[in-house]
């Protein structure tokens, strides 16, 4: 019996699934997620706005300000001082909100595209980010001016995702379009277009594994797709490594910190994760919150945080990354 | 008990926001402000990078694209009156289809009620029936307006009036407009005639036929003879657009109308003499019955099913088409009701160079087409466009295409036709091996020939699909016109133009057993079938209701006949026996110069409408100045030079031609007038006349039309 009361709270402590009864966002799919910096508090954004919560317990803290009336992304700084918060209001304007972090306030606000932001991304230095906007147009911004120094136009249609490479200058922008498009940050010029997917192409993340031969050498991008694919990437020769097909559509996508494993958050609610040398699935959870639209690994803790549309969704993971 | 009433309190604010259904509710919503129309966002590729179902008819899919697509920007559930999908119909924001939709009204109110309580897909009601009212409208005068009404049933069985969600849209808006009138869905009325309204809710079509007298003054048919129900149907619908009839058409007319639809042929000049002496029902009746037993009835009806069958030859195979041929004619022949003969159609496997209905697999190229081909023969419907998209104009989906394609994906169309264990048609819409299914009834899961439980489902006794297509059909090749045309085009959205009629007729046929040569008696036997096509004030314009005959130009092959008939001289045809009728040439890619120039129907498509494959400017020209007549006029063993030879009198000569080319003597001024034409003492001018002479006659209408 002791057995069994002490497994239910080992569960317990490592599943969590929270309604969000009593909360501000309840009303509304969780569109936008961040762990702190610090790695004690979470930050979610929904049509709602922002609101903090503890981590891993999940406790209300109190809500940002924002003018957002949707929250498609956050983005700390590789300082992690300042947070980006991606957003707007669909077919009128896409924005950014600059955040400073230590005081939680609102140092910017750039209105920046005609449609909403759905993705910002850091260059790995700190000093520029991108945007991924509705309207078909990719911004770099320098992060300490707020100014626009470059615009990528080379999408047919919208961005939906968005990447830095470690070069700090190439940028990989993903869309409606079914291309993976890559392009140079400084000046907006295209460098190469790949275009195996035969689906909206949801998301793109950069392998966190670094090339070991050469520091310019392939770096291994993985991308997901309404056709029901992940595939994996060296972009910038234009390879297309593999790729499986999943038995539902990918939406949200994180590598494990090796870079051994990927983790697909799905439209079917679960969480696969993907062998990234077989491709193969080799683990399957059920989060039970809808389509899931962000994903969250917290590798000290061993626990992945899963949220989308119905709610958030925290897993365990037994294997030490 | 204070914490209490709060809480009730709370919950009846939040209670004050109805519980709204996606499907139900604000599907039609869409569909009425024409959201998910063909020109906007149910565009086969969307618009805006919006994608909606044409006409809504993917419910789940559309629910997917406005409420979870692109993170769920559509629909704002903390400010739903910011939503993307109001915000853009409504005119807030700009809009590439203009301002649909009024803001303050009630589609828009019940969008913000649903997004409000949640953006929920509902429990979904299943639509068991769809009424509306009226469904048929008489009017006294015009214009004129009349209240529309639609109320649906669901499953739960309380009916709903669901006016302000039906979509209500005229055929044709310069004769009817549709409008708002206080509250009320108003059909504006501004011209005379037979029109139609049709109600769409969810996935169903109906039609409402509004009849606007065509005359102020009203007309008595009461006394017109009936010579069976189907001139009742006709009459009451003439009656009702005060729209007059034309007398009776001549023993010779009739005759040789009859003769022409019956048997592809004119009637033998002894047969009119002997007709017009005895002309009564009886003798009509027997006259009917002989042409429906004889040989080129059998002939000339195998051509018509030949042609719908898309009959071809196969590269350097000609066996498996004269098996096929062989079957179908003595199928005909021998009564074999059509029931039986569509079974076997869909059904037969084997050596095709033996077993004739083996080849129906072999006549198109793989199991789309099959698909389609079923849908156009055995069901009058055209199912070709739900292979790329759900039907626009039907109720057809994706799904129903491609599971209809998988019934027959296991065949194999070699020589041998047979089941194999192999074989899968891609569902288009799900890149996954479609199911096989019974278009709008059920998937067919299990082993076994799924063929065998189509062809079931096709002929069981509620299943009017086949009997419907048949009998328009044949309708249309006594009448002129279908009472739905085009004839493989049946669906909700283009109704008959007499349902009533169209429904007994196919009971009828249906009840004889699917005898074709039953119906084909009942619609010969009807005064309707024998009305002249002498054109009344009253309805010249008339070119749907039967006031009057339609004169129809003869098929090609009916044609080549008459004129081989006519001349006295037959037509040869390489590789057959001399004296051949063209008729009974069921190849289309069989080289007939004179058929390729008169105009065939081609493999690929067959020949379903009205318009046959008549060769058009071409054709006429070739008949004017071409060879085909012109030689047969002066061939030495034709029928003008045998009786020059013979040396019979100019009135002898005119009667004879006239008898043979248009089924009547000449009447005294023609036989005068032409006899003041050829007149001539040079024996050789007498002839160049005289050839001069037919050659106006085979180049008349009269000659050239069966009237």
């Amino acid at each position: 019996m002791t057995k069994v009361f002490a497994a239910f709270l080992f569960t317990a402590l490592l599943t969590t699934q929270c309604w969000l009864a009593a909360s501000p966002i309840a009303s509304s799919p969780i569109t936008a997620m961040v762990f702190s910096p610090n790695g004690d508090e979470v930050l979610l954004g929904s049509q709602n706005g922002l609101e903090l919560r503890t981590w891993p317990g999940m406790l209300m803290v109190g809500t940002i300000e924002s003018e957002l009336t949707q929250v498609h992304d956050l983005k700390f700084s590789p300082d992690g001082r300042t947070l980006l918060a991606a957003g707007g209001a669909p077919a009128e304007e896409g924005v950014v909100e600059v955040i400073e972090w230590v005081n939680k306030k609102r140092v910017r606000r750039i209105v920046m595209h005609e449609d909403i932001v759905y993705r910002v991304a850091w260059s790995p230095d700190g000093r520029r980010w991108v945007t991924a906007a509705g309207d078909g147009m990719g911004s770099v911004v320098d992060a300490a001016s707020g100014e626009t120094i470059a615009r990528y136009e080379g999408h047919s249609r919208a961005l939906l995702d968005i990447a830095f490479f470690e070069d700090n200058n190439t940028v990989a922008s993903v869309g409606v379009d079914q291309t993976v498009q890559l392009w140079n940050s400084s000046d907006g010029t295209h460098i190469r277009t790949l275009d195996n997917h035969v689906g909206t192409v949801n998301a793109i993340a950069i392998s966190p594994t670094k090339p070991t031969t050469d520091a310019d050498g392939p770096v291994t991008v993985a991308t997901i797709s309404e056709d029901r694919t992940v595939r994996l990437w060296q972009p910038k020769i234009g390879r297309l490594m593999r790729f499986s097909k999943l038995p539902s559509v990918p939406r949200s996508l994180t590598w494990s910190n090796a870079g051994d494993r990927l983790y697909v958050g799905c439209n079917d609610g679960r969480v696969r994760t993907v062998d990234s040398s077989t491709m193969e699935v080799i683990d399957t959870f059920d989060a039970n919150v809808g389509r899931i639209h962000e994903l969250a690994m917290d590798f000290e803790k061993g626990l992945i945080l899963v949220a989308g549309e119905q709610g958030f969704y925290t897993h365990g993971f037994l294997r030490k990354q | 008990m204070k914490t209490f009433a709060w809480f009730c309190l709370a919950l009846g604010i939040e209670g004050s926001v109805q519980a709204v259904d996606f499907e139900t509710e604000i599907m039609p919503v869409l569909t009425k402000a024409g959201c998910n129309s063909g020109a906007c966002h149910g565009a086969a590729a969307g618009r805006g990078g919006f994608h909606l179902s044409l006409l809504g008819s993917n419910p789940a899919a559309d629910y997917d694209a406005i409420v979870h697509e692109l993170e769920g920007r559509r629909t704002n559930q903390a400010h739903p009156e910011k939503s993307l999908i109001l915000a853009k119909p409504t005119g807030y924001l700009d809009h590439g289809g203009d301002v649909v939709l009024d803001e303050a009204g009630p589609g828009a109110k019940r969008l913000v009620d649903w997004i409000r309580s949640g953006v929920s897909r509902g429990t979904a009601k299943q639509l068991t029936t769809l009424r509306v009212e009226p469904s048929r409208f008489v009017a006294a005068a015009f214009p004129t307006t009349v209240s529309l009404k639609a109320m649906a049933i669901f499953d739960h069985g309380v009916p709903t009036d669901v006016s302000d969600l039906t979509l209500f849209s005229s055929a044709d808006p310069a004769a009817v407009e549709i409008e708002e009138f206080e509250g009320n869905m108003v059909a504006r009325i501004k011209r005379p005639g037979q029109h139609v309204v049709l109600a769409r809710f969810l996935n169903r079509v109906v039609p409402i036929q509004l009849n606007v007298p065509l005359s102020d003054k009203a007309i008595d048919l009461s006394s017109q003879p009936r010579g069976n129900w189907i001139d009742e149907e006709i009459l009451q619908l003439l009656s009702e657009l005060r729209i007059p009839v034309s007398p009776p058409s001549s023993s010779n007319e009739w005759l040789r109308r009859v003769t022409l639809d019956l048997t592809g042929r004119l009637p033998e000049p002894s047969k009119v003499e002997e007709f017009v002496s005895q002309d009564s029902l009886d003798v009509r009746s027997g006259y009917v019955d002989a042409l429906l037993a004889s040989e080129a009835f059998s002939d000339y009806w195998t051509l018509k099913f030949s042609k719908l069958l898309r009959f071809h030859s196969l590269p350097n195979e000609k066996e498996g088409l004269q098996a096929y041929s062989d079957w179908l004619r003595g199928e005909i022949h021998n009564g074999t009701g059509l029931d039986r003969i569509a079974h076997q159609l869909l059904t037969a496997t084997g050596d095709s160079h033996f077993v004739g209905p083996a080849n129906f697999g072999r006549m198109v190229s793989d199991a789309r087409d099959q698909a389609e081909l079923v849908g156009q023969f055995f069901m009058g419907t055209k199912l070709g466009c739900a292979n790329c998209h759900n039907h626009p104009l039907d109720k057809w989906t994706q799904d129903d295409y491609h599971g209809l394609a998988a019934v027959f994906s296991k065949l194999e169309r070699g020589r041998e036709v047979r089941l194999t264990s192999r074989g899968a048609v891609t569902n288009l819409r799900t890149s996954e091996p479609a199911v096989p299914r019974i278009p709008g009834f059920q998937d067919l899961d299990g082993p076994g020939d799924h063929r065998v439980a189509f062809a079931d489902w096709l002929l069981s006794k509620d299943n009017r699909y086949f009997a419907r297509a048949t009998v328009n059909r044949l309708w249309q090749a006594m009448l002129g016109r279908g009472l739905v045309e085009p004839t493989d085009d049946l669906r909700d959205t283009n109704p008959p133009t007499h349902p009533e009629l169209l429904h007994k007729l196919a009971e009828n046929f249906v009840q004889s057993d699917y005898n074709i040569r039953h119906t084909l008696k009942n619609l010969a036997m009807s005064h309707t079938y024998a009305r002249s096509g002498t054109i009344l004030p009253g309805n010249a314009s008339d070119d749907r209701f039967y006031s009057h005959a339609y004169g129809r130009e003869l098929h090609s092959e009916v044609l080549l006949d008459a004129i081989a008939d006519v001349t006295g001289v037959p037509s040869t045809f390489k590789g057959h026996v001399f004296g051949v009728r063209a008729v009974t040439i069921l190849d289309p890619l069989e080289p007939v110069t004179a058929l390729d120039i008169l105009g065939r129907c081609t493999k690929a498509k067959g020949c379903d409408d009205n318009g046959v494959a008549n060769g058009g400017l071409p054709a006429k020209l070739h008949l004017l100045n071409g060879d085909l007549l012109n030689r047969k006029l002066i061939d030495s063993d034709g029928r003008l030079n045998k009786l020059l030879e013979a040396g019979q009198s100019d009135e002898t000569i005119v009667r004879e031609f006239y008898i043979r080319a248009i089924g009547r003597n000449p009447t005294e001024s023609e036989s005068t007038h032409w006899c003041q034409q050829i007149m001539e003492s040079d024996e050789k001018k007498r002839r160049d006349k005289m050839e001069d002479f037919v050659w106006s006659l085979l180049n008349s209408r009269t000659f050239l039309e069966n009237h």
